[in-house]
């Protein structure tokens, strides 16, 4: 059931990032989002890396996971390098441009398989609730969001039945060559996207039903707390983000 | 003998902090043209037998001999002949039925089994006779249909393709009284008359008691006891692993145990002359 992991979905184990809150996931990762847009130093770029390895290290999501989504964007790397080579970019450069997209896949990797689609809603909407004088439906644009994050696991999940199913009744998908494979799956394809928004249909029924309102605690209260892990995770953050003003002068 | 489980275990998520065992080390033979029951709890791993054998999933060590065909974590050749032979109704609605109508969820089947498709417009009302249901039902969309109809179309949408072993994962599941009758006669001439062989995968024992030739209780992936129709009458071997006693069998050992001397039945009238005889 888990075996087949995508980029969006959520793994359901107990580790002390999963129980941390989603707005401070959220809002670290808005910090991190700075030095890694902002700084060109390698040094802090091989810190922050090894940050984030600790991080995924200590989600108990099996490692192989996390370097399978690099590993399937291998030729974007390759087709990087190319593009700054051709732009006459020097080792080092390549080498940090190369270190913030590794560190920010991973990081977003880690923040979607340790915090459910729940929760993400939550944390979207408590991170925006700054924004309620505006009266803008942020529980919509939260809904739309995570509905737009979890679209493709739920995709795959709904594509992995449909063939499953198809397979029993003799449209044969897991022993076939890769042509015929192409057929079985572009031919399930309909179904499929009918299905998934099915789904998402009826998630959002299913939500209504738990009369989902951001100005409730409703759900997920344990995750929902504001922990010592969760403080301890934001500080460092903020080191990194105090080192990056300093590097700059910007103080 | 059709089919042979030998010291099969079945794992999935394997080196992953969620592996979890569903089947281990199981050895049984299931024999043809009898209806076989497998009971247990929801861990138990029952309804991980039927992907097994449909060959639908794969075992994690061991093998599965199913017709000619073995199941041993290897790939099988010509896996679509063991399909057609072996009908899966999975309970969950959404492994089972994907298309949009009930039509195309009957025609699929026969379309990529190739079974007698130009008999098509004949089969596809005559399987939906066959468990209850009218060829109005054919235009509806799968999404509309109610829980005990849905059920209805997932025995249909296997009966099609008339396979030989036929495995139901909870055959009563979401069925309303009438419906559970006409599935216990359904699978009883399924049976003499059809020479099927047939797997049920159940918690129900109300159910398959008058009706199962032999009945497996497993739990935690292994079998704990294994005999007739007789082991349901154990209601303390049940009990011990989180079933349910027949109905009419805990009315029985009731009665006995106040020294009424009632013989075991599967019949309701049978027992009530029984207890009409005791009384008078």
């Amino acid at each position: 059931m888990h075996s087949n992991k995508y980029f969006g979905s959520y793994y359901p184990v107990d580790s002390f990032i999963h129980k941390i809150n989603p707005v401070i996931k959220l809002v670290a990762l808005f910090l991190l989002l700075i030095p890694i847009i902002g700084s060109m130093e390698l040094k802090l770029h091989v810190v922050m890396l090894f940050f984030t390895v600790m991080l995924l290290y200590s989600s108990k999501v099996p490692l192989r996971f996390y370097f399978n989504m690099l590993y399937g964007i291998r030729y974007l790397f390759i087709l990087l390098l190319f593009l700054l080579a051709s732009r006459g970019l020097d080792l080092e450069t390549a080498v940090i441009v190369l270190l913030k997209i590794v560190i920010l896949i991973e990081y977003l990797s880690l923040i979607f398989y340790t915090t459910s689609p729940n929760e993400l809603k939550y944390g979207i909407e408590k991170s925006l609730s700054p924004f309620n004088f505006l009266s803008l439906n942020l529980g919509k644009f939260a809904n739309v969001v995570v509905n737009i994050i979890t679209f493709f696991p739920l995709l795959f999940v709904t594509e992995q039945k449909v063939l499953k199913s198809a397979s029993m009744r003799g449209l044969d998908y897991y022993n076939q060559d890769i042509l015929s494979k192409i057929y079985v799956a572009s031919s399930s394809l309909k179904n499929t996207f009918r299905l998934t928004f099915e789904r998402i249909k009826e998630e959002k029924f299913a939500s209504t039903l738990r009369m989902y309102n951001v100005s409730k605690h409703r759900t997920n209260l344990s995750t929902n707390k504001i922990n010592f892990n969760g403080i301890f995770l934001l500080l460092i953050h903020l080191i990194f983000v105090a080192y990056y003003i300093y590097e700059r002068g910007l103080l | 003998m059709v089919i042979k489980f030998d010291n099969v275990t079945y794992k999935e998520n394997i080196m992953t902090p969620l592996e979890k065992t569903y089947i281990k080390n199981l050895s049984l033979i299931i024999n043809e043209n009898k209806i076989t029951s497998f009971i247990g709890d929801s861990e138990s791993g029952i309804y991980k037998l039927g992907d097994l054998i449909n060959a639908s999933s794969y075992v994690t060590s061991g093998k599965i001999k199913v017709l000619n065909y073995i199941n041993d974590g290897r790939t099988i050749k010509k896996v679509n002949i063991l399909r057609m032979n072996v009908g899966l109704v999975k309970l969950n609605k959404d492994e089972m039925l994907f298309n949009k109508t009930v039509k195309d969820e009957l025609e699929f089947g026969i379309k990529y089994f190739k079974y007698k498709t130009e008999k098509k417009s004949v089969r596809v009302p005559d399987a939906l006779k066959l468990v209850g249901l009218t060829s109005d039902y054919l235009e509806k969309n799968i999404k509309d249909l109610t829980l005990s109809e849905i059920r209805k179309v997932s025995l249909a949408s296997v009966l099609i393709f008339n396979p030989s072993i036929i495995i139901i994962e909870e055959p009563t599941y979401g069925l309303q009284n009438k419906d559970r009758e006409d599935l216990k006669k359904l699978l009883t001439m399924l049976k003499t008359k059809y020479n099927k062989t047939i797997i049920l995968l159940t918690k129900d024992t109300d159910f398959i008691y008058g009706l199962t030739d032999e009945v497996f209780i497993m739990n935690k992936g292994s079998i704990v006891s294994h005999g007739g129709k007789e082991l349901l009458e154990n209601e303390d071997l049940i009990n011990t692993y989180n079933l349910k006693a027949p109905e009419i069998i805990r009315f029985i050992n009731y009665a006995n145990k106040k020294n009424a001397n009632l013989t075991y039945t599967s019949n309701i009238l049978d027992l009530i002359k029984e207890v009409y005889r005791n009384a008078f």
